[in-house]
């Protein structure tokens, strides 16, 4: 598998810049895709997600799961948005039933998705976010990481990199 | 005499009351507190969606129990429909549609958020209206005025992270347990609430909250600050936050002519929030109701008291109707 994953670095330099990359995300992606974000609390993971629901046309307003651990919203197709920041083993991810979650017929974003384990779908598009170095004009400016796992990313890898291709470098 | 069971499975907790004429408590159970694992010998998880299954015949059982009537006595059978985790609301819904179908008594689906805002006046039901009401937790934060009996606006919510979240988060970020919310109450009283000045999120704009920022504003100071007092840091937080949800309710009151207000919600047993509460009442001259903590945190309690006046205003509810994961609280007209 490791021979097919795609890898871009990007990197966005405020908040609503990781808004905007998330919107151009948000607008390629097709039911079925799963997105499993990872990063630190206050990396911008749910500001990312904002921005890719965004981009697939959901018009309210997309809040932080973290408590109910899965939010749906309704934009030109279904976005899954969940959140493992509260599951603490293998046993919590079947008590939340992880495996209807992430196969409903929605665009899925995952937070926390490095949690997931032995439930990780076959293809997933992973998304790091990083912030910077502990300097204070540093604060907002993200390092973020693409990564394309499996045949289904492999062959999308062209329009991926063109949607985010502004982003590039940094 | 109408008696209602109202089930409350959207979360966590696994919960059956039964209440009489919409007002008066007839029993409350709540799976977190009582000693289920003496009784099923087993772990009940903290994320506990599926253990619903195996809480509800019991906790059902139990306040049937509690409140000395039979299955035979109800005159319907409620519950939360949503907002949730789905395999969390079905647990509940599924029990009610099939105790109601049984009983041959109507079905009552109602909405987990409409169920906080009437167990807010549940303590003094007699209270004049217009209330605003402060509904603050771990998943929500919203401003919302009671205009009348079953009429309410939603005045303002978060955009991103609800406040009890945030206590969570920077619990976590100051190497504090879980839950975060009483370690910080608890740490920021031997702290210098001035010492650290963290934003004051939207405070000005509108009633509408953002707590996500202030949880990075922290992450970023400690991290900077590695040796900065942490009792420091959470009374800094806290104040931050309590500032905004205080200002914010008083603005909410000003604007529905409210002359009481309400708070509902589990971050309604912070001792600061309490204590500024009922400062911000007194100097302004309004009462101020915050129900028992029973009634704050999720409970079937809110669920049979609402399904009575949803059952007068608008019937019952078709057993066709299912949960919505996504259910939100819209105004009323």
């Amino acid at each position: 598998m490791t021979n097919k994953d795609t890898m871009m670095d990007l990197c966005t330099r405020s908040a609503s810049e990781t808004l905007e990359l998330g919107v151009a995300i948000g607008r390629v992606l097709e039911p079925g895709d799963v997105i499993i974000c990872s990063g630190d609390l206050g990396a911008g993971k749910t500001v990312l997600a904002k921005g890719i629901a965004s981009g697939l046309g959901v018009t309210e307003s997309v809040v932080s799961p973290t408590f109910a651990i899965a939010h749906q919203y309704q934009g030109h197709c279904l976005l899954q948005h969940i959140d493992l920041y509260r599951v603490e083993s293998t046993a919590d991810l079947v008590e939340i039933g992880i495996d209807e979650l992430l196969n409903a017929d929605a665009v899925i974003v995952v937070e926390w998705g490095e949690l997931l384990g032995s439930h990780m779908p076959e293809d997933w598009l992973e998304i790091t976010l990083k912030s910077a170095v502990p300097v204070e004009a540093a604060d907002d400016v993200r390092v973020v990481t693409l990564r394309g796992h499996g045949d289904h990313w492999a062959s999308r890898e062209a329009v991926l990199r063109d949607a985010v291709a502004s982003f590039e470098g940094g | 005499m109408t008696l209602i069971l109202g089930i409350e499975t959207s979360c966590d907790e696994t919960a059956a009351a039964v209440v009489e004429n919409g007002r008066l408590i007839r029993s409350s159970v709540i799976s977190s507190q009582i000693d289920l694992h003496a009784r099923f010998g087993g772990v009940v998880p903290e994320v506990a969606s599926r253990a619903h299954v195996e809480l509800i015949n019991s906790v059902i059982a139990e306040a049937l129990a509690e409140a000395d009537v039979q299955f035979g006595d109800l005159d319907a059978v409620a519950a939360c429909q949503g907002p949730g985790l789905i395999g969390a609301l079905l647990v509940g819904v599924s029990a009610a549609k099939a105790l109601a179908l049984t009983l041959d008594v109507p079905y009552v689906g109602v909405n987990h958020l409409e169920g906080h805002l009437h167990a807010a006046w549940l303590q003094d039901p007699d209270v004049a209206l217009p209330l605003a009401v402060l509904l603050v937790s771990g998943g929500h934060t919203m401003l919302v005025a009671v205009v009348e009996d079953g009429r309410y606006k939603v005045l303002g919510q978060t955009v991103d992270d609800a406040a009890g979240e945030a206590f969570d988060k920077v619990a976590r970020i100051c190497g504090l347990g879980y839950p975060g919310g009483p370690a910080i109450d608890r740490l920021a009283k031997d702290g210098d609430a001035r010492s650290i000045a963290f934003p004051r999120p939207m405070i000005s704009e509108g009633l509408d909250f953002s707590f996500s920022g202030l949880k990075t504003a922290v992450l970023n100071h400690v991290r900077r600050n590695p040796e900065v007092d942490v009792r420091d840091v959470a009374a800094s937080f806290q104040e931050a936050v309590v500032d905004v949800l205080v200002h914010k309710l008083l603005v909410a009151a000003d604007n529905s002519a409210a002359a009481t207000l309400v708070m509902g919600g589990g971050v309604a047993a912070n001792s600061r929030l309490r204590e500024r509460l009922t400062a911000a009442g007194e100097a302004s001259g309004r009462r101020v109701l915050v129900p028992s903590m029973d009634l704050c945190t999720d409970n079937g309690v809110m669920i049979a008291a609402t399904a009575w006046w949803r059952l007068r205003s608008d019937g019952p509810t078709s057993l066709a109707g299912g949960a919505n994961p996504s259910l939100g609280l819209v105004s009323t007209r």
